[in-house]
């Protein structure tokens, strides 16, 4: 069985990273799906040396709630992933490390996204005296026992996609996972 | 410390089809700022690790018009207005696009699918020794190769990164944990 690909009559952007499409498929029909076109995300498992993770709460508009997630955000132009999870680990926590491994990709939903998710493990991240939070007043940083975090995740008490993918790359690289 | 919500002063609509809308909201922060994200407002999605009595993973290939690529996952899909649960929407699921069923479908995990942009929600179920009953049921928009594969293969396979995508591997890792805890 081949299966093929849609044809892409016409695009546009309705947002700088927000493309919707007129394609049409291998039987002829047409329709419009969306494709969100963000740049690449990283995402950071920082554990202290008193294996202590950097967990944070933010508002998420989306949901219009406040959630408890891994620190993470947007690769800019001209960054590698790795560069990106050190600057956002520092942007967002005041927090930093030698020691970045990167430990799995993934892709948030290939359906309607196009990036990749780089997750990376910081080992024996350390706070930053003299940096300063832009975001102090939005993220709250949850300092949390390795195995707490583990718990959490396996109960149901994060919520988030990208972090539960990343704590399991994690106990893949760590080998804790069957 | 308390995290304000924003205050959402208007929405507006880009762009509405079934399953899928695209909202701007004009909002408020708690320090008065005011700024215009957009929100992708969606239905709640499912998905299904299913294993046979031989304890082989049921997997599908598909187009996947966000990478422009055929990938390998896990079987998955929306939730209908006519669903009556995320349970009903993953054994609906299952059958129309594989042809398999079984009698125990356990609800894993639930996760946001990207809560700073996306509304909704997935489901992850584990569906314990299915069957093949019926052939499949695509909708027309859908062509799906349907593959069968021992879970010892695909426990290599998502640790290896064969499964690169976020909704499936955090289905995985709950399909990991209620197994582990249950064997």
């Amino acid at each position: 069985m081949t299966i093929k690909p849609w044809k892409i009559l016409e695009s546009k952007y309705l947002f700088p990273d927000v493309r919707l499409d007129r394609c049409e498929l291998p039987n002829g029909q047409i329709i419009e799906p969306l494709v969100l076109d963000y740049n690449p995300e990283v995402m950071i498992f920082a554990l202290t040396m008193m294996q202590e993770v950097v967990l944070v709460r933010e508002y998420r508009h989306g949901i219009q709630k406040t959630i408890l997630q891994l620190p993470g955000g947007s690769v800019d132009e001209g960054e590698s992933p790795l560069e990106a999870a050190k600057r956002e680990l520092l942007e967002e926590t005041g927090y930093q490390s030698n020691t970045f491994i990167e430990i799995g990709q993934v892709n948030p939903n290939p359906a309607n996204y196009s990036n990749t998710m780089y997750a990376f493990l910081a080992l024996d991240v350390g706070w930053a005296h003299d940096h300063k939070l832009d975001e102090a007043d939005q993220v709250e940083l949850v300092l949390t026992p390795f195995d707490d975090v583990i718990t959490m995740a396996k109960s149901g008490e994060l919520l988030h996609s990208l972090t539960i993918s990343t704590i399991f790359f994690v106990l893949a690289h760590m080998r804790r996972i069957i | 410390m308390s995290l304000k919500h924003w205050k959402i002063l208007e929405s507006k609509y880009l762009y509405k089809r079934s399953g899928m809308a695209l909202r701007v909201d004009r909002c408020e922060t708690h320090n008065g700022d005011v700024f215009e994200p957009y929100v992708i407002e969606a239905k709640d999605w499912v998905n299904i690790i299913a294993l046979t009595k031989e304890r082989e993973v049921i997997l599908v290939r598909q187009y996947r018009h966000g990478v422009g690529e055929v990938l390998l996952e896990i079987p998955a899909g929306i939730m209908d207005d006519e669903d009556e649960s995320p349970k009903q929407t993953a054994q609906r699921e299952l059958l129309e696009e594989t042809g398999y069923t079984g009698e125990q479908f356990i609800k894993i995990g639930k996760v946001y699918p990207n809560p700073a942009t996306h509304s909704n929600v997935t489901y992850s179920f584990l569906a314990l020794d299915v069957e093949k009953v019926d052939q499949q049921k695509l909708d027309e928009t859908e062509e799906i190769e349907v593959l069968l594969i021992p879970l010892d293969e695909f426990i290599s396979l998502v640790k290896s990164g064969g499964l690169p995508q976020a909704l499936h591997v955090s289905a995985f890792f709950f399909a990991m944990e209620y197994l582990e805890r249950n064997s």
